[in-house]
Protein backbone atom coordinates (compact mmCIF):
# COMPACT_ATOMS: atom_id res chain seq x y z
CA UNK A 1 0.00 0.00 0.00
CA UNK A 2 1.02 3.62 -0.30
CA UNK A 3 2.96 5.21 2.54
CA UNK A 4 0.76 8.27 2.88
CA UNK A 5 -2.53 9.80 1.74
CA UNK A 6 -0.82 12.22 -0.65
CA UNK A 7 0.61 9.26 -2.57
CA UNK A 8 -2.92 7.86 -2.97
CA UNK A 9 -4.12 11.22 -4.30
CA UNK A 10 -1.21 11.31 -6.76
CA UNK A 11 -2.05 7.81 -8.00
CA UNK A 12 -5.80 8.37 -8.35
CA UNK A 13 -5.54 11.70 -10.17
CA UNK A 14 -2.88 10.20 -12.49
CA UNK A 15 -5.54 7.59 -13.38
CA UNK A 16 -7.87 10.40 -14.48
CA UNK A 17 -5.14 11.95 -16.62
CA UNK A 18 -4.37 8.59 -18.21
CA UNK A 19 -8.11 8.11 -18.85
CA UNK A 20 -7.89 11.10 -21.23
CA UNK A 21 -9.85 13.43 -18.96
CA UNK A 22 -10.09 17.01 -20.17
CA UNK A 23 -11.29 18.32 -16.84
CA UNK A 24 -10.49 16.93 -13.41
CA UNK A 25 -11.69 18.34 -10.11
CA UNK A 26 -9.72 17.35 -7.01
CA UNK A 27 -11.52 18.32 -3.81
CA UNK A 28 -9.73 18.12 -0.49
CA UNK A 29 -11.68 18.79 2.69
CA UNK A 30 -9.99 18.48 6.05
CA UNK A 31 -12.68 18.90 8.72
CA UNK A 32 -10.14 18.11 11.50
CA UNK A 33 -11.77 14.74 12.17
CA UNK A 34 -11.70 13.31 8.65
CA UNK A 35 -9.68 14.03 5.54
CA UNK A 36 -12.13 13.79 2.63
CA UNK A 37 -10.87 13.47 -0.92
CA UNK A 38 -12.92 13.50 -4.12
CA UNK A 39 -11.63 13.14 -7.68
CA UNK A 40 -14.07 13.77 -10.46
CA UNK A 41 -13.14 13.46 -14.14
CA UNK A 42 -14.67 13.48 -17.58
CA UNK A 43 -12.38 10.74 -18.90
CA UNK A 44 -13.23 7.50 -20.65
CA UNK A 45 -15.14 6.06 -17.67
CA UNK A 46 -15.99 2.37 -17.29
CA UNK A 47 -18.95 0.10 -17.87
CA UNK A 48 -20.55 -1.70 -14.93
CA UNK A 49 -18.59 -4.87 -15.50
CA UNK A 50 -15.19 -3.13 -15.52
CA UNK A 51 -16.20 -1.04 -12.51
CA UNK A 52 -16.70 -4.21 -10.46
CA UNK A 53 -13.31 -5.55 -11.50
CA UNK A 54 -11.21 -2.47 -10.63
CA UNK A 55 -11.48 -3.38 -6.96
CA UNK A 56 -9.63 -6.61 -7.76
CA UNK A 57 -5.83 -6.20 -7.40
CA UNK A 58 -5.33 -8.82 -10.11
CA UNK A 59 -7.28 -6.90 -12.73
CA UNK A 60 -5.99 -4.30 -15.18
CA UNK A 61 -7.30 -3.14 -18.56
CA UNK A 62 -4.27 -4.80 -20.16
CA UNK A 63 -3.40 -1.82 -22.35
CA UNK A 64 -0.19 -0.73 -20.69
CA UNK A 65 1.24 -4.16 -19.96
CA UNK A 66 -0.35 -6.66 -22.24
CA UNK A 67 0.73 -9.77 -20.37
CA UNK A 68 0.55 -8.47 -16.81
CA UNK A 69 -2.35 -9.01 -14.46
CA UNK A 70 -2.03 -6.51 -11.65
CA UNK A 71 -3.78 -3.21 -11.04
CA UNK A 72 -3.09 -1.94 -7.56
CA UNK A 73 -4.17 1.71 -7.64
CA UNK A 74 -7.80 1.39 -6.52
CA UNK A 75 -7.16 -1.67 -4.27
CA UNK A 76 -4.58 0.41 -2.37
CA UNK A 77 -7.21 3.10 -1.66
CA UNK A 78 -9.70 0.49 -0.47
CA UNK A 79 -7.11 -1.25 1.69
CA UNK A 80 -6.10 2.01 3.35
CA UNK A 81 -9.65 3.21 4.04
CA UNK A 82 -10.67 -0.20 5.43
CA UNK A 83 -7.73 -0.13 7.82
CA UNK A 84 -8.60 3.14 9.46
CA UNK A 85 -12.35 3.65 9.74
CA UNK A 86 -12.48 5.47 6.43
CA UNK A 87 -14.84 5.24 3.49
CA UNK A 88 -14.54 4.61 -0.24
CA UNK A 89 -16.93 4.96 -3.14
CA UNK A 90 -16.53 4.89 -6.88
CA UNK A 91 -19.01 5.56 -9.64
CA UNK A 92 -18.39 5.63 -13.35
CA UNK A 93 -20.24 5.95 -16.64
CA UNK A 94 -18.61 4.73 -19.83
CA UNK A 95 -17.56 7.67 -22.05
CA UNK A 96 -18.70 10.18 -19.44
CA UNK A 97 -16.27 9.94 -16.56
CA UNK A 98 -15.49 8.63 -13.10
CA UNK A 99 -15.94 9.93 -9.56
CA UNK A 100 -13.91 8.53 -6.67
CA UNK A 101 -14.51 9.67 -3.11
CA UNK A 102 -12.68 8.47 -0.05
CA UNK A 103 -12.05 9.59 3.48
CA UNK A 104 -9.71 8.66 6.30
CA UNK A 105 -10.21 9.14 10.02
CA UNK A 106 -7.42 11.49 11.10
CA UNK A 107 -7.70 10.36 14.71
CA UNK A 108 -7.41 6.66 13.98
CA UNK A 109 -4.05 5.22 14.94
CA UNK A 110 -3.92 3.12 11.76
CA UNK A 111 -4.37 6.10 9.42
CA UNK A 112 -1.20 6.73 7.42
CA UNK A 113 0.28 10.24 7.58
CA UNK A 114 -1.27 12.81 5.24
CA UNK A 115 2.06 13.50 3.54
CA UNK A 116 2.87 16.60 1.55
CA UNK A 117 -0.35 17.62 -0.22
CA UNK A 118 1.19 20.80 -1.61
CA UNK A 119 4.01 19.10 -3.52
CA UNK A 120 1.50 16.46 -4.65
CA UNK A 121 -0.67 19.22 -6.15
CA UNK A 122 2.38 20.76 -7.83
CA UNK A 123 3.38 17.40 -9.33
CA UNK A 124 -0.14 16.78 -10.65
CA UNK A 125 -0.28 20.26 -12.16
CA UNK A 126 3.00 19.47 -13.93
CA UNK A 127 1.97 16.04 -15.24
CA UNK A 128 2.36 16.03 -19.04
CA UNK A 129 -0.77 16.31 -21.17
CA UNK A 130 -3.55 18.65 -22.13
CA UNK A 131 -6.03 18.73 -19.29
CA UNK A 132 -7.56 21.12 -16.83
CA UNK A 133 -7.10 20.33 -13.15
CA UNK A 134 -9.01 22.32 -10.58
CA UNK A 135 -8.01 21.85 -6.96
CA UNK A 136 -10.46 22.89 -4.26
CA UNK A 137 -8.85 22.75 -0.83
CA UNK A 138 -10.96 23.42 2.23
CA UNK A 139 -10.44 23.24 5.99
CA UNK A 140 -12.52 24.48 8.91
CA UNK A 141 -10.58 27.76 8.67
CA UNK A 142 -11.15 28.58 5.02
CA UNK A 143 -10.71 27.42 1.47
CA UNK A 144 -8.92 28.15 -1.78
CA UNK A 145 -9.20 27.06 -5.37
CA UNK A 146 -6.51 26.89 -8.00
CA UNK A 147 -6.59 25.80 -11.63
CA UNK A 148 -3.85 24.35 -13.80
CA UNK A 149 -4.65 26.92 -16.50
CA UNK A 150 -3.98 29.91 -14.23
CA UNK A 151 -0.84 28.34 -12.77
CA UNK A 152 0.60 27.49 -16.20
CA UNK A 153 -0.40 30.94 -17.45
CA UNK A 154 1.64 32.53 -14.65
CA UNK A 155 4.62 30.17 -14.79
CA UNK A 156 4.82 29.12 -18.44
CA UNK A 157 5.46 25.48 -17.58
CA UNK A 158 5.96 23.24 -14.60
CA UNK A 159 8.88 21.20 -15.86
CA UNK A 160 11.53 23.75 -15.10
CA UNK A 161 12.86 23.30 -11.55
CA UNK A 162 12.59 27.01 -10.72
CA UNK A 163 8.91 26.98 -11.81
CA UNK A 164 8.25 23.90 -9.67
CA UNK A 165 9.78 25.66 -6.64
CA UNK A 166 7.76 28.84 -7.28
CA UNK A 167 4.51 26.87 -7.61
CA UNK A 168 5.31 25.04 -4.37
CA UNK A 169 5.95 28.32 -2.57
CA UNK A 170 2.72 29.82 -3.93
CA UNK A 171 0.49 26.90 -2.93
CA UNK A 172 2.25 26.57 0.45
CA UNK A 173 1.23 30.20 1.08
CA UNK A 174 -2.38 29.43 0.19
CA UNK A 175 -2.37 26.37 2.48
CA UNK A 176 -0.84 28.30 5.40
CA UNK A 177 -3.81 30.68 5.34
CA UNK A 178 -6.35 27.94 5.94
CA UNK A 179 -4.43 25.74 8.38
CA UNK B 1 8.16 35.67 3.46
CA UNK B 2 4.89 37.30 2.46
CA UNK B 3 2.33 35.16 0.65
CA UNK B 4 2.81 35.04 -3.11
CA UNK B 5 0.09 35.97 -5.58
CA UNK B 6 -0.25 34.78 -9.18
CA UNK B 7 1.07 38.19 -10.31
CA UNK B 8 4.14 37.73 -8.12
CA UNK B 9 4.66 34.33 -9.73
CA UNK B 10 4.49 35.88 -13.19
CA UNK B 11 7.07 38.50 -12.24
CA UNK B 12 9.45 36.06 -10.55
CA UNK B 13 9.18 33.76 -13.53
CA UNK B 14 10.05 36.61 -15.91
CA UNK B 15 13.06 37.52 -13.77
CA UNK B 16 14.28 33.90 -13.90
CA UNK B 17 13.82 33.83 -17.67
CA UNK B 18 15.93 36.93 -18.10
CA UNK B 19 18.69 35.45 -15.95
CA UNK B 20 18.57 32.23 -17.96
CA UNK B 21 18.72 33.94 -21.33
CA UNK B 22 21.93 35.63 -20.25
CA UNK B 23 23.58 32.27 -19.70
CA UNK B 24 25.61 30.63 -22.41
CA UNK B 25 23.69 27.86 -24.19
CA UNK B 26 26.67 25.46 -24.24
CA UNK B 27 26.04 24.48 -20.63
CA UNK B 28 24.14 21.50 -21.99
CA UNK B 29 20.65 20.44 -21.16
CA UNK B 30 19.28 17.50 -19.21
CA UNK B 31 15.90 15.85 -18.89
CA UNK B 32 15.00 13.70 -15.90
CA UNK B 33 11.84 11.60 -16.21
CA UNK B 34 10.62 9.91 -13.04
CA UNK B 35 8.26 6.91 -13.27
CA UNK B 36 5.08 7.73 -11.35
CA UNK B 37 2.99 4.60 -11.82
CA UNK B 38 1.36 2.92 -8.84
CA UNK B 39 4.52 0.81 -8.45
CA UNK B 40 6.75 3.88 -8.48
CA UNK B 41 4.61 5.81 -6.01
CA UNK B 42 4.47 2.82 -3.64
CA UNK B 43 8.27 2.62 -3.72
CA UNK B 44 8.63 6.30 -2.90
CA UNK B 45 9.05 7.96 -6.31
CA UNK B 46 7.49 11.18 -5.04
CA UNK B 47 10.34 11.57 -2.55
CA UNK B 48 12.74 10.77 -5.41
CA UNK B 49 11.18 13.47 -7.59
CA UNK B 50 11.37 15.97 -4.71
CA UNK B 51 15.02 15.03 -4.09
CA UNK B 52 15.90 15.71 -7.76
CA UNK B 53 14.14 19.09 -7.58
CA UNK B 54 15.90 20.04 -4.33
CA UNK B 55 19.35 18.95 -5.50
CA UNK B 56 19.03 20.68 -8.89
CA UNK B 57 17.69 23.82 -7.24
CA UNK B 58 20.32 23.92 -4.48
CA UNK B 59 23.07 23.70 -7.11
CA UNK B 60 21.34 26.37 -9.22
CA UNK B 61 21.50 24.16 -12.30
CA UNK B 62 19.78 25.70 -15.31
CA UNK B 63 18.46 23.81 -18.33
CA UNK B 64 17.33 20.76 -16.38
CA UNK B 65 13.79 19.68 -17.13
CA UNK B 66 11.83 17.44 -14.74
CA UNK B 67 9.12 15.24 -16.23
CA UNK B 68 6.87 12.45 -14.97
CA UNK B 69 5.71 9.34 -16.75
CA UNK B 70 3.76 6.19 -15.92
CA UNK B 71 5.22 2.77 -15.19
CA UNK B 72 8.20 1.79 -17.37
CA UNK B 73 7.64 -1.89 -16.62
CA UNK B 74 10.50 -2.15 -14.15
CA UNK B 75 8.19 -2.46 -11.14
CA UNK B 76 10.74 -4.65 -9.34
CA UNK B 77 13.28 -1.82 -9.33
CA UNK B 78 11.22 1.26 -8.56
CA UNK B 79 11.67 4.14 -8.17
CA UNK B 80 12.98 4.53 -11.72
CA UNK B 81 14.29 7.59 -13.49
CA UNK B 82 15.26 8.07 -17.12
CA UNK B 83 18.06 10.57 -17.55
CA UNK B 84 18.80 12.20 -20.89
CA UNK B 85 21.86 14.42 -21.04
CA UNK B 86 23.30 15.90 -24.23
CA UNK B 87 26.26 13.87 -25.46
CA UNK B 88 25.65 10.93 -23.12
CA UNK B 89 23.81 7.64 -23.54
CA UNK B 90 20.20 7.69 -22.42
CA UNK B 91 20.00 5.78 -19.15
CA UNK B 92 17.18 4.33 -17.10
CA UNK B 93 18.21 4.12 -13.48
CA UNK B 94 16.47 1.78 -11.02
CA UNK B 95 16.17 1.75 -7.23
CA UNK B 96 16.53 5.51 -7.26
CA UNK B 97 16.11 6.46 -3.62
CA UNK B 98 16.43 10.18 -2.77
CA UNK B 99 20.09 9.52 -1.99
CA UNK B 100 20.68 7.93 -5.41
CA UNK B 101 18.78 10.83 -7.02
CA UNK B 102 21.24 13.29 -5.48
CA UNK B 103 24.13 11.11 -6.69
CA UNK B 104 22.70 11.11 -10.23
CA UNK B 105 22.59 14.92 -10.20
CA UNK B 106 26.14 15.18 -8.86
CA UNK B 107 27.70 12.50 -11.08
CA UNK B 108 25.62 12.04 -14.23
CA UNK B 109 24.25 15.54 -14.78
CA UNK B 110 27.15 17.63 -13.47
CA UNK B 111 30.23 15.46 -14.11
CA UNK B 112 29.01 13.36 -17.01
CA UNK B 113 29.75 10.04 -15.25
CA UNK B 114 27.29 7.16 -15.00
CA UNK B 115 26.04 5.88 -11.64
CA UNK B 116 26.97 2.28 -12.35
CA UNK B 117 25.09 0.30 -9.71
CA UNK B 118 21.67 1.47 -10.81
CA UNK B 119 21.65 1.19 -14.60
CA UNK B 120 18.92 -0.48 -16.68
CA UNK B 121 19.39 0.07 -20.38
CA UNK B 122 15.75 0.27 -21.48
CA UNK B 123 12.13 -0.17 -20.32
CA UNK B 124 10.87 -3.73 -19.74
CA UNK B 125 10.52 -5.71 -23.00
CA UNK B 126 6.75 -6.18 -22.63
CA UNK B 127 5.94 -2.49 -22.60
CA UNK B 128 8.05 -1.33 -25.55
CA UNK B 129 5.75 -0.53 -28.47
CA UNK B 130 7.05 -1.85 -31.78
Amino acid sequence: MHANISDIVLDIVANSIEADAEKIILSIYNDSKFLNIAVEDDGTGMDENTLKKVKDPFFTDGKKHVSRKVGLGIPFVIQTTELCNGSFEISSVLNEGTVIKFSVDLENIDTPPTGDLVSTIVMLMGYPGQFELIVKYKTINGEFEISRTELLDALGDLEDVSSIKLADEYITGLEEDIK
Amino acid sequence: MAKLTLDDLRKLRDDKRQQMSKRAPEEGSAVVIVGMGTCGIAAGSKQTFDAFVEEIDSRSLQNVVMKQTGCMGLCHSEPTARVVVNGMPEIIYGNVTPEVARKIVQKHIIKGELVNDHIFDKPAADIIKE
